[in-house]
């Protein structure tokens, strides 16, 4: 049932992020070399929100914080 | 002499004969009070600076430590990281317009002061307790802070000099050492509470809506942190006061109220951003509301003609159309005023 949870989480989470991310890649195909540059840019913030969200949803944050509390 | 008379001159006698031992025993009381209670828990340096850890107290801080951080820490960190992270992906994706500069290095940052900040209190509380015992040894045996006769020295009341005076002034004494008492003991629970809360408040400065709320808890904890050491400076000066109440009561008074005018200044600093644009904003269209209407008058006054002078060489003055009802906030703080705009 747990495991059954998770992957759910994981699917609607990875389902969310690349939903998120077709904006983004669609600018690098575009023939409008502002919109490129305006792609590269938004790349940057995207891979920190994308890199933060699955480390909180993996659960990689929580291990962390288990580890330094806990040792 | 009548009846009367002589159980209304009893019941002075009485009363000024109570007043007398009150006056008497005042002085005692209050060396005892600060001597037994406040020197001996409060403000010895064990006590004043304890180990959080250690103790009986100490045991029941580190159990409720581990079952906040993983019980609440922990689920409260996955949601605002959860929610962090989807929103600079929805910003970049579809461009919100939100500003996520350095967004990587503030989580970072805030996600170690969040799990370090229970040891760094354990830390600042050494170091307390480093400076705060200096000042505990200073002046042994005749000008040290500990003893209460010391403290008490120069407050001369009591003896045979009991009157109504020496009354209001031991009652102001009891209420000050009183407060002395409660804010040292509300301190000592301070310190042993705020660090079990600190991660948690810490995490609140991710968000900028409770910003504020997770920056107090740590000017707090500062705050009552080294409140004994700021209290001790007047309490060692008042060991050198001889024969002056009102400058003993000053030193004491002094001790009760730095600690709390402090904490004042720095919560006012950090509301600065809430009431200081409120009041600038207030301060701007009330200024603009007196400019405008001064220009009013002055339109009016010059529209009526000087003794001597045609009406017909001046505009008639329009009386009702210099004001006119808008709403409070313009938006560029010059034309606005309070509630109404001047037409132009």
């Amino acid at each position: 049932m747990v495991q059954r949870a998770f992957g759910i989480i994981a699917g609607v989470s990875g389902l969310i992020i690349a939903i998120l991310w077709v904006p983004i890649a669609i600018g690098y195909f575009s023939k409008d070399m502002d919109r490129k540059a305006d792609a590269k840019e938004r790349t940057k913030d995207a891979l920190i929100g994308t890199v933060i969200f699955v480390m909180a949803v993996s659960g990689v944050l929580y291990a962390v914080v288990h580890y330094i509390v806990a040792g | 002499m009548n009846f009367v008379s002589i159980i209304v001159d009893a019941i002075l006698k009485a009363i000024s004969y109570i007043v007398s031992a009150i006056v008497y025993v005042g002085k005692p009381v209050l060396v005892s009070l600060y001597s037994n209670f406040i020197s001996k828990y409060l403000l010895a340096p064990q006590y004043a600076f304890p180990n959080i850890v250690s103790g009986s107290v100490g045991e029941g801080v580190r159990s409720l430590y581990y079952f906040v951080m993983f019980s609440i820490y922990d689920p409260l960190l996955t949601i605002i990281l959860i929610a962090l992270g989807l929103l600079i992906l929805l910003n970049s994706s579809i461009q919100l317009g939100m500003d996520f500069k350095n967004i990587w290095i503030k989580i970072l940052l805030l996600l170690v002061l969040s799990n370090i900040s229970f040891f760094l209190f354990q830390d600042l509380l050494y170091v307390g307790s480093l400076l705060y015992t200096q000042l505990w040894n200073y002046g042994v045996p005749y000008h040290n802070f500990s003893s209460g006769s010391n403290l008490l020295i120069g407050l001369q009341i009591g003896g045979g000099s009991g009157s109504i005076v020496s009354l209001l002034i031991l009652v102001i004494f009891v209420f000050l050492m009183l407060y002395l008492l409660l804010f040292l003991s509300m301190r000592a629970a301070i310190l042993y509470t705020f660090p079990i809360l600190a991660p948690i408040f810490t995490l609140l400065i991710l968000i900028p809506r409770t910003k504020e709320i997770g920056e107090r808890i740590w000017f707090l904890f500062l705050d009552s942190l080294f409140a004994p050491i700021i209290m001790s400076i007047p309490l060692i000066l008042s060991t050198y006061v001889r024969n002056n109440s009102v400058l003993v009561l000053g030193f004491l008074a002094l001790a009760d109220a730095a600690p709390t005018m402090l904490a004042m200044s720095q919560s006012s600093r950090s509301a600065t951003s809430f009431l200081g644009r409120s009041v600038g904003r207030g301060v701007n269209s009330s200024m603009g509301y007196i400019t405008k209407n001064v220009k009013g008058a002055e339109m009016i006054v010059k529209s009526i003609p000087a003794p001597g002078e045609s009406v017909a060489a001046n505009v008639s003055p329009e009386t009702g159309s210099i004001r006119q009802f808008s709403p409070l906030n313009s938006g560029n703080g010059t034309s606005s005023s309070l509630f109404f705009k001047v037409k132009e």
